[in-house]
């Protein structure tokens, strides 16, 4: 056996166990999904949320929303913030120092006023150049703030620090959140004694084709555009079955940044978002999950799969490349920081299960796939491929593939049933047929350049264009990270 | 010469045909599921909408008319015949629970009489006595939402059960056919009562007439530690200045919960010590709870504690907590302006706390 052979050989079957444990770990999540999911929708059937939306007794919130030229629909988006259901709320939208007149826009339509406010910067932010609220107490829970330019980390640090609740909601300014959505996001955090919640998330759902008025959601429809709608069926498949088995394993790692709930007493006590990540939602997550396993504190990071917030997915491959490439970046620097973990017994589940398998099946699964896809070609090229052994392989893993996004499709159906059309349903399973070989190879790719764009220490956000809902004017947005 | 990968030896290519076929075999499986459950909810939808429909009419008619009129009678009649499965009651008892809660008075036991004369009673029985805890905990739910009082004794065994939803369900219930006394749950409590469920029941106890809380001390004195909690939200809520001791005592508990519980309820039944209470624990409190007890002082405090929020304001490290210091030496003494202006002249507070309490006051 010569040295070639041997290289082959370890290939062969490297990729094969890693693909088999890969495997064996989208059964067990896809299964140990079910129990939590089954067990959320029985305990809440009943519940009765309006006795939290009016009660003096429900802990105070604030929605920090950080805007980077908004201004065609920052109006719109506050409106809509301002209208959630919650006694004790406070909507913070930060100005990330805007080119444009988003600023002027707030100031005039919320009647707004420069008020004399001495900040405390417990996170180490960039300068605030002012703070307003509203003349009109219609208008009382809404605090606008205006600072210089630093990003979307930085927005969010200056709204912990300008925060005077218990706890914060995260959101992108621009999403679409259910009227009762901070409701069902607080109450995790209310039904623990013995461990502390420091954070919960929410299930995203794409908003694209869907019927929106006045910031509200008033029909849902399967987005029409192709890369909407294969996102729809990956964030069916990554909320209603990966983030409900990890949060049921208290292992989860990511709350999407476009919408999630903290403790904001662990957030600063952890040194708030780190700017130095274009992955700022999970590094928090870790650093703050790091932090309390650190001072061996009982604790829980929590997930609720109601669909509670409607987010715009990119619908080209120049954008959606983009947001692939930053999400890949993100996930490498998150884990580089938090090395220490990997394998840790120390950290408990979340060294010795979490991260690991975000490092080998999220972080390293690209590469994986790209270097295995041109060690096909090379062992193609050189005829050791056993074709029939390959073709077998081929169809098994596309089957099971199809499998998977089959069974969170009837996930959907069974517990929100979101998209209740048979047409819709049709075009959904339709859509995953073409997955394997159109969406997920440009997914791959994607997260091959945002890896290399990492060693080139490219940092940018790269930007995000919406079309917006209900408009034809295309926005520009700072960020979105609805991973 | 290189020798092709001899591992697939392990798995010949028939295996993963036969398991691909597996596979599709499940798709196709799971495709059915699928559209067997679209269908499905879709005929339920419909039938939905028939009871929807018929029940309308049928409210309406027993709010505007005569609930023995012939038109409802006929009606309800019609109603039954669409209840023919339990998930058609469920609908049925959803809908007259959603209309109830919107309803006061007779209107309001009209709707209970009209739950009573569709037999959706018998159904919520069923579940109050089936073995699955969701289902038993719906059927107190209904059971209590529709006032069906014959059933506050059975239900009352439940105020101590091992199963949280089941047991939260059962405390409300009693609280909602007993009020007050309903409480007296709280003496035999050995479970936990997690925020939430403290929330439900205070909001529950607010539906009813206040009552006595006789055995307050002893909640508060309680071995359950969230029992404990949930009397000093109860002596917060309705201001019971007759336990300002025992609620004082609460302030050596080692939970930080507790502590802070106490010193909110303390806060509203303040007494001649408490001041000063607040003032000797200050130092060794953690920074939430000298927040809240700068909250309170602001509150309750007067001249008498300026020296100490001069010290809190000047010595301090957190700005937060001199924020609130500043902030209440503005509400409690009269000379607020002066000593603002001193503060802010010696240097000892940063002239933005001060600007902005100014600001604050200024409105």
């Amino acid at each position: 056996m010569n040295i070639i052979s041997i290289i082959l050989s370890i290939l062969t079957y490297g990729i094969f166990i890693y693909s088999v444990v890969l495997l064996l770990f989208y059964v067990f999540i896809g299964i140990y999904s079910i129990g939590e999911t089954r067990h959320y929708l029985h305990k809440n059937a009943f519940t009765d949320y309006r006795l939290l939306a009016s009660s003096p007794h429900i802990p105070s919130i604030s929605v920090i929303a950080p805007a980077y030229n908004e201004g065609a629909t920052i109006i719109e988006n506050v409106r809509s913030l301002l209208s959630l259901y919650y006694y004790n709320l406070e909507v913070i939208i930060v100005n990330d120092g805007s080119k444009d007149d988003s600023l002027d826009k707030l100031i005039e339509a919320y009647q707004l006023e420069r008020i004399q406010r001495h900040i405390s910067y417990k996170i180490p932010t960039k300068l605030i150049r002012g703070v307003y609220k509203s003349k009109n107490p219609v208008y009382r829970k809404l605090v606008v703030v205006d600072k210089e330019n630093g990003g979307k980390a930085d927005a969010l640090n200056v709204g912990v620090n300008v925060s005077g609740n218990d706890y914060i909601v995260c959101i992108d300014v621009d999403c679409i959140l259910e009227q009762d959505a901070l409701l069902k996001l607080i109450k995790p955090f209310l039904e623990e004694n013995q461990t502390r919640v420091i954070a919960t998330g929410g299930v995203i759902r794409i908003a694209n084709s869907c019927e929106i008025k006045g910031g509200r959601l008033v029909k849902v429809h399967l987005p029409k555009n192709y890369w909407a709608r294969m996102q729809s069926l990956e964030y069916i498949r990554a909320f209603i079955l990966g983030r409900m088995a990890w949060a049921r394993m208290n292992g989860l790692l990511l709350i999407s940044g476009a919408f999630g709930a903290f403790d904001k007493q662990i957030v600063i006590a952890a040194g708030g978002y780190n700017h130095n990540t274009v992955g700022e939602d999970m590094e928090l997550v870790i650093r703050m999950r790091r932090y309390m396993e650190e001072h061996k504190l009982p604790y829980k990071v929590s997930f609720i799969p109601d669909p509670l917030c409607w987010t715009e997915a990119p619908e080209n491959t120049k954008i959606f490349g983009r947001q692939r490439n930053r999400w890949a970046r993100g996930t490498i620097e998150s884990l580089r920081m938090h090395r220490v973990m990997f394998f840790n017994p120390s950290y408990h589940v979340l060294g010795m299960l979490s991260y690991p398998y975000w490092f080998f099946f999220e972080m390293m699964a690209p590469s994986i796939e790209f270097f295995g896809f041109i060690a096909f070609l090379i062992m193609a090229m050189l005829g050791v491929i056993a074709w029939s052994v390959f073709l077998s392989l081929l169809l098994f893993i596309i089957t099971f593939g199809y499998v998977y996004s089959a069974f969170a499709a009837l996930m959907e159906v069974i517990s929100y049933n979101m998209y209740h059309r048979r047409s819709d349903m049709a075009r959904l399973l339709l859509t995953a047929l073409t997955e394997p070989f159109y969406f997920h190879p440009f997914v791959v790719w994607s997260s091959v350049k945002g890896q290399y764009d990492l060693l080139r220490k490219k940092t940018t956000w790269g930007e995000m264009t919406r079309q917006g809902f209900g408009t034809a004017t295309p926005v520009a947005a700072a960020s979105t990270s609805t991973k | 010469m290189i020798q092709k990968v001899r591992f697939f030896h392990l798995i010949s290519p028939m295996h993963l045909y036969n398991a691909s076929l597996l596979f599709g075999m499940v798709i196709v499986l799971l495709v059915i599921t699928i559209y067997c459950y679209l269908w499905v909810k879709k005929r339920r939808f419909f039938s939905k909408a028939r009871i929807s429909d018929k029940l309308d009419d049928c409210i309406g008619a027993i709010l505007i008319e005569d609930a023995t009129a012939p038109e409802v009678e006929l009606l309800i009649a019609e109603i039954k015949a669409l209840l023919i499965n339990p998930l058609n009651k469920q609908f049925a008892i959803d809908l007259l629970i959603n209309t109830k809660k919107n309803l006061l008075g007779q209107a309001a036991q009209n709707i209970v009489n009209l739950y009573e004369r569709l037999d959706l009673k018998a159904e919520s029985i069923r579940k109050f006595n089936s073995l699955i805890w969701h289902q038993r905990a719906g059927g107190i739910y209904e059971l209590y939402m529709m006032n069906q009082r014959d059933m506050q004794s059975p239900i009352a065994q439940h105020t101590n059960s091992p199963n949280e939803t089941v047991r939260v369900e059962a405390q409300v219930a009693t609280l909602g056919f007993s009020g007050f006394n309903g409480l007296a749950f709280l003496n035999d409590l050995t479970y936990s009562m997690t925020e939430w469920q403290q929330i439900k029941l205070l909001e529950q106890l607010h539906l009813t007439s206040v009552g006595e809380l006789r055995d307050l001390p002893q909640w508060i004195q309680s071995s359950n530690q969230d029992v404990v909690l949930f009397a000093l939200k109860l002596a917060d809520s309705y201001q019971q200045l007759g336990v300002h001791k025992e609620v004082a005592s609460c302030m050596a508990k080692e939970s930080e919960k507790i502590r802070y519980q106490a010193i909110q309820t303390l806060g509203r039944i303040a007494g001649e010590g408490t001041r000063e209470l607040f003032r000797m624990r200050y130092d060794a409190e953690t920074r939430n709870n000298k927040m809240a007890m700068l909250k309170q002082i602001a509150v309750i405090g007067d001249v008498e504690d300026l020296p100490f929020l001069e010290r809190v304001a000047t010595q301090e490290k957190y700005e937060d907590l001199k924020i609130q210091a500043v902030r209440a030496i503005a509400t409690c003494c009269p000379e607020r302006e002066e000593i603002l202006w001193d503060l802010k002249s010696s240097g000892t507070v940063a002239e933005s706390i001060v600007q902005q309490i100014e600001f604050e006051f200024g409105k």
